[in-house]
């Protein structure tokens, strides 16, 4: 039935595609099997990683701000509680007495008052000179060796990714902050217990972020990685 | 015979009709180039084979659930990709059966060409399959690369059988003198 010029043609039947579509129609198929996904899947990093970037600062703000407030907290309870008896007293003292004793709780509520911070930081170079040698301590210094650690890694962002990068290390550093006004209170504070665990749990937090952070960049890493791939292999 | 051979299940298919998005593209790299050829070859234009191509992935991947292993998937989606390029050409008012006046006074016999003295070479067949006209191309493309039988080309173009036949014997000479003349020159 079939002539030599058709065997011949049977035979090399996959010789003759040679020819190879434009990598965009599989773009264009792409695009219109799935209307919704049509932004997040072609340009998967970019708004993928400012969405992840947004809801890690609202995180971070938030529990700064929790943080920061409970402890400030705290601290007015105690001063109400170590001055009872001066409480007392104003209530039947004349009228006068009673904003200098607010004034002085509110002065010494405040834990952002430059001076202190200063004076605290040239106190505290070294947490281990000012801490007594205890479980929390050196718990805290296990997280803080952590940290270093993952900040090394973190920095390896910096070359690729200098914005996001900087919004990582800025989110960091908020809660880091928090930390440092913690350590410095830390001295003048009666009550240790409470202000190392606040440490503490901000070191945690820490940690958290900074593994959520290197979660963010491995898989953009990896969707970077698998839409070169893909590039390359239609290509 | 092959036809009452049940069709095994495509794993890649059942995976496309789970939803998972990875094997739509999997399925594509499977098929789209020789897809892209049987297109090509019957339109006859790189733009429109590539908007067949769009199409018919699109088309097939839509109604992937109304696929019953009546055949292969393959099959199933080269007869997507083959109708989608002979609407095209009739779009563009393309005469799908050619009348080749000449080759009324003068159908060469077969044995005038000395089959086995060509060389036959791909590249020199594919060149000359892109200078038929476009009726026959379709007929001759339709039987000899994509392996369709009188009857299935005759449905698949709504033309008779007999036109099949003598559109497709003409198609194959006039590529064999055009392969010919190529080989002289």
């Amino acid at each position: 039935m079939s002539s030599p010029f058709e065997k011949f043609v049977q035979e090399n039947r996959e010789k003759f595609d040679t020819e190879t579509p434009d990598p965009r129609v599989w773009e264009k198929v792409n695009e219109r099997l799935n209307p919704d996904s049509e932004k997040t899947t072609p340009v998967l990093p970019m708004p993928f990683k400012r969405w992840l970037a947004a809801a890690a600062a609202i995180v971070v703000i938030g529990l700064s701000a929790i943080l920061y407030y409970s402890v400030s907290r705290n601290k007015t309870q105690e001063v109400a509680d170590t001055h009872p008896a001066l409480l007392d007293t104003s209530n039947h003292l004349p009228a006068i007495n009673i904003p200098v004793d607010t004034s002085r709780q509110i002065a010494q509520k405040d834990p952002v008052d430059p001076q202190k911070i200063n004076t605290g930081n040239q106190e505290t170079g070294n947490p281990s000179k000012e801490l007594p040698e205890t479980v929390e301590n050196k718990e805290m210094f296990y997280y803080a060796k952590l940290i270093e650690l993952k900040h090394e890694e973190l920095k390896t962002l910096e070359k690729d990714e200098p914005l996001l990068y900087r919004q990582f290390s800025g989110d960091v550093q908020k809660l880091d902050s928090v930390y440092h006004s913690l350590k410095t209170q830390l001295p003048n504070n009666s009550n240790r217990e409470q202000v190392i665990e606040a440490m503490i749990s901000n070191l945690q937090l820490q940690i958290g972020l900074l593994n959520k952070q290197l979660d963010i960049i491995k898989k953009i890493k990896n969707s970077k990685k698998s839409a070169y791939e893909k590039a390359y292999k239609s290509v | 015979m092959e036809l009452s051979a049940p069709i095994q299940h495509d794993e890649l298919v059942e995976r496309c009709r789970q939803g998972d998005r990875r094997s739509y593209g999997e399925l594509y790299q499977k098929y789209s180039k020789a897809m892209y050829n049987t297109s090509l070859r019957i339109v006859n234009h790189t733009a429109d084979a590539e908007d067949v191509l769009q199409e018919s992935f699109v088309d097939a991947f839509a109604a992937i659930d109304s696929f019953a292993y009546k055949s292969t998937f393959g099959a199933w989606l080269k007869r997507i990709v083959i109708n989608k390029s002979i609407n095209t050409l009739r779009k563009k008012k393309m005469d799908i059966i050619d009348i080749d006046k000449t080759s009324a006074v003068h159908v060469p016999e077969e044995d005038a060409f000395d089959e086995e003295g060509i060389r036959l070479k791909v590249e020199e067949i594919k060149k000359a399959v892109k200078e038929l006209p476009n009726g026959y191309r379709t007929v001759l493309t339709l039987h000899l690369f994509e392996g369709y039988d009188q009857e299935e080309i005759a449905e698949i173009l709504q033309i008779s059988h007999a036109t099949v036949r003598t559109q497709y014997m003409r198609a194959k000479q006039k590529l064999l003198f055009i392969i010919k003349q190529g080989g002289l020159s």
